[in-house]
């Protein structure tokens, strides 16, 4: 291994040497202070040298690096943004790459760059030195933004805090500004239960629980040849953080990630540890299960799934018993990087939701071989190799949509020949029907893309593109950067397992009208359909035969409305995002909120729009307006908003107040209020951009000709 | 031996970034961040670095610069 910087005079002797190296020769460390070397000397020979020798996870993307490298120590800041951005639309960066990458960005005085380079390194199989360096070398954001600080506390029974700059880098990487703070050693249970506590004090937006089945279940080890009384430690267990999470939620509205744990611990018997039921395995499952059971108690409580994550890693990487023993440590450094990145990924999609639509290319990504030169019948995809590596792609694409993600394709292609696949081809597990759009033709993909976002009346930044070519990959990241674009391994059989790991995928809950969204898709296509036969709009609308379904909110709809509010870009008066606790305490405190659920001729759509409504005084404040971008349109705001007036007249009310307050993604929402009658907008002084609207109820009237109401109770 | 001196400068810088001397009556207490839960990891590092495997004994005496080196010595690296 090489460790010392070499000398400028034996310079010439080194790259000859490394030259004559074979790739794969060089580990990372080397690597690196070779790199510096060059940096140092000016010398692109021995960089270029050094990267040719370099062992590929050391450098996933070495080109890309090394343009950086001469850019950055040219020191020239223009060039360093455009390397930056061309190694993006290229390919993702590995940790190391983006280790190295951070190195040289820090010592050209542009760290500020760093952030923007973390955007696409992909941290699943990050080492934790590697990170804890990323977070040193990454300067503290320049322009404060309170919309992504994330503040984490982490609080345990065992040693966390490794963890740490895990948790960091993950949420820098989707972009957040994290504050992340290790409560005291062992202190959980008192933690979530004292309301001026440290973790109280800190003021979290998550809580991240950490524990190993040794501590979480104490006396378990030793109660194990007794099922009858393994059960009731077990059960004990649970009520104990049953109590706690009651607790927390009685403080703080944070969410709380805890986790599965593993059972290599209680490993004693050998062949037995997977039969017997004081095996490891079955007493494993049992304390997951009850972990399951208090997650589904208390609102805002996800699971993450750490056991599966630490048995893909590998036990013996993932548990280190000089860790355990001596400090503590549940698990080794390496699975610190895991679990901390996991919790990251987990936080970012309950900012954010998970990601609505997969748009999938055809030839070599849905089947394989290309449609035109082989003919419908001829492609690749079936039971027998390797057919069956695009037969499980689509059985992939199939399970995201029982989720509630759309499926979309786009192919440069003929399309009737292309589509013909699906009539013609036995071994298709993908039907036409379950698509829910589809563009096929030789226009740009970008171009292409954003016609399916407006076609599905859903945001680009919701979208995720599948491609096996990587120039029509860099094509869509160059013009769409909103577009997750994931690296798809070149060979088919490694495509799935590499999918099934893309955590934007991963929902947090799903709820009935998750589960029926992608068949409303197909509904919604038979309606557009009946549009273009009937003669005008309100022909088309009246046709429909809506129904309108108000309800006063009730306790089993707070997971869909806070859902709403997640999910809710476009028509969404605020954007404010009110969680499940949160609302339950604004229903509590007398707000009245309403939801409405549609349903037509083709289908029911489920709850598609919500109001929180706040008497103040003899009006009536809106607090949150919104409504799924479906069903824009369909005289469904009139209707509710009618309804809601009918109520604050009943109560005595001689206005409904509103407020627009304009964000990058709500510009749908601007002429809402004046369409629906609202006077404004009048002048404000908060100076935060929002607009108030004022509607005088005693001269309202909103038509809505074409929806009916009902009312639940 | 001065490139022994020269990786563990490297551990260090890496691990807890510290990037100072490394004299040899410099101990925990002189070096930032470097605490119980560092140690552990300067002493893996030290492991991968050196390509040595050390007990926790050995792990619990490396209190400072000079105890480092003496237990790399034992385990036959030239300081």
């Amino acid at each position: 291994m090489l460790t010392q910087d070499p000398a400028g005079a034996s310079l010439r002797g080194l790259t000859e040497r490394i030259r004559s190296m074979s790739a794969g020769a060089l580990d990372a460390a080397s690597v690196r202070v070779l790199m510096r070397a060059a940096l140092q000397h000016g010398s692109a020979d021995l960089a270029r040298a050094a990267l040719s020798a370099a062992a590929k996870d050391a450098l996933a993307s070495a080109p890309a690096i090394e343009r950086l490298l001469a850019a950055c120590s040219a020191k020239d800041r223009a060039a360093i943004e455009r390397e930056l951005q061309r190694a993006r639309v290229e390919n993702y960066l590995s940790a190391k790459s983006a280790l190295v990458a951070a190195q040289f960005l820090a010592d050209a005085g542009a760290a500020d760059l760093i952030r923007g380079a973390l955007a696409f390194t992909d941290l699943s199989n990050a080492q934790h030195a590697d990170l804890a360096r990323l977070r040193r070398l990454t300067p503290k954001s320049e322009k404060p933004d309170p919309k992504r600080d994330v503040r984490v506390f982490v609080s345990g029974l065992v040693t966390l805090d490794p963890i740490g700059p895990a948790i960091e880098v993950g949420l820098l990487r989707c972009g957040f500004e994290p504050s992340v703070q290790i409560g005291s050693f062992g202190m959980m249970h008192h933690q979530l239960r004292d309301p001026m506590g440290e973790a109280a004090a800190f003021k979290p937006d998550f809580l991240v629980l950490g524990y190993d089945l040794a501590t979480l279940v104490p006396d378990l080890a030793a109660a194990r040849r007794n099922p009858a009384q393994a059960r009731e430690i077990i059960a004990a267990a649970g009520e104990s953080i049953g109590d706690a999470l009651q607790a927390w939620r009685q403080i703080s509205n944070a969410p709380v990630l805890l986790h599965t744990v593993s059972g290599e611990a209680l490993r004693r018997v050998g062949f037995l540890d997977a039969t017997r039921e004081d095996g490891a395995v079955s007493l494993a499952a049992a304390v997951n299960r009850m972990l399951a059971d208090a997650c589904k108690a208390v609102t805002g409580v996800h699971l993450i799934d750490l056991a599966s994550a630490f048995a893909e890693m590998g036990a013996r990487a993932a548990i280190d018993d000089r860790r355990r023993l001596f400090g503590r440590f549940p698990c080794s450094a390496d699975a610190f990087a895991t679990w901390g990145v996991l919790a990251a990924d987990c936080i970012a999609v309950a900012k954010r939701g998970p990601k609505k639509v997969v748009v999938s290319d055809l030839d070599n990504t849905m089947w394989g071989g290309i449609v035109g030169d082989a003919g419908p019948q001829g492609v690749e995809v079936g039971s027998a190799y390797p057919g069956n590596a695009f037969l499980e792609y689509q059985r992939w694409l199939l399970d995201l949509r029982s989720q509630g993600i759309l499926i979309a394709l786009c192919s440069k292609n003929d399309e009737s020949v292309a589509l013909s696949v699906f009539e013609q081809h036995g071994g298709m597990a993908l039907k036409l029907d379950e698509v829910a759009a589809h563009r096929i033709s030789w226009n740009p993909k970008p171009e292409a893309i954003s016609e399916l976002a407006s076609e599905l009346n859903l945001g680009l930044d919701s979208f995720v593109f599948l491609d096996d070519s990587i120039h029509e990959r860099a094509a869509v990241r160059e013009v769409l950067p909103q577009v997750l674009v994931p690296d798809l391994p070149d060979d088919p059989v490694q495509r799935v397992a590499f999918l099934r790991n893309l955590r934007e995928l991963w929902p947090l809950q799903l709820t009935s009208t998750d589960l029926k969204r992608a068949d409303e898709y197909q509904a919604q296509r038979r309606r557009d359909e009946l549009k273009t036969k009937s003669g005008s709009l309100s022909d088309f609308l009246m046709s429909l035969e809506q129904v309108l379904t108000i309800t006063p909110a009730r306790d089993s709809d707070w997971t869909r409305i806070a859902q709403m509010h997640q999910r809710t870009n476009q028509f969404n008066m605020t954007t404010r995002r009110f969680d499940e606790a949160t609302l339950k305490k604004m229903h509590a405190n007398g707000a009245r909120i309403y939801t409405g659920a549609l349903r037509d001729r083709f289908g029911d759509q489920g709850i598609i729009i919500a109001a929180i409504a706040l008497p103040e005084g003899d009006a009536w404040r809106l607090e949150t307006f919104l409504m799924s971008c479906r069903v824009f349109g369909r005289q469904v705001e009139q209707a509710f908003t009618g309804f809601i007036a009918s109520q604050a007249r009943a109560a005595g009310a001689k206005a409904i107040r509103g407020e627009y307050l304009p964000t990058e993604r709500n510009k749908p929402y601007a002429d809402t209020f004046a369409r629906l009658g609202f006077a404004g907008p009048q002048p404000h002084a908060a100076g935060d951009g929002a607009e108030w609207w004022n509607l005088d109820l005693a001269s309202a009237k909103i038509e809505h000709a074409a929806v009916r109401i009902e009312v639940a109770n | 031996m001065q490139q022994n001196m020269q990786t563990l400068s490297a551990v260090f810088q890496e691990v807890v970034g510290f990037g100072g001397a490394l004299k040899d009556d410099l101990k925990p207490v002189d070096v930032p961040g470097w605490d119980s839960v560092a140690h552990i990891s300067i002493v893996e590092a030290i492991e991968q670095r050196f390509g040595v495997r050390l007990t926790t004994e050995q792990m619990l005496e490396m209190t400072s610069i000079a105890k480092i080196k003496s237990v790399l010595r034992e385990a036959g690296v030239e300081f």
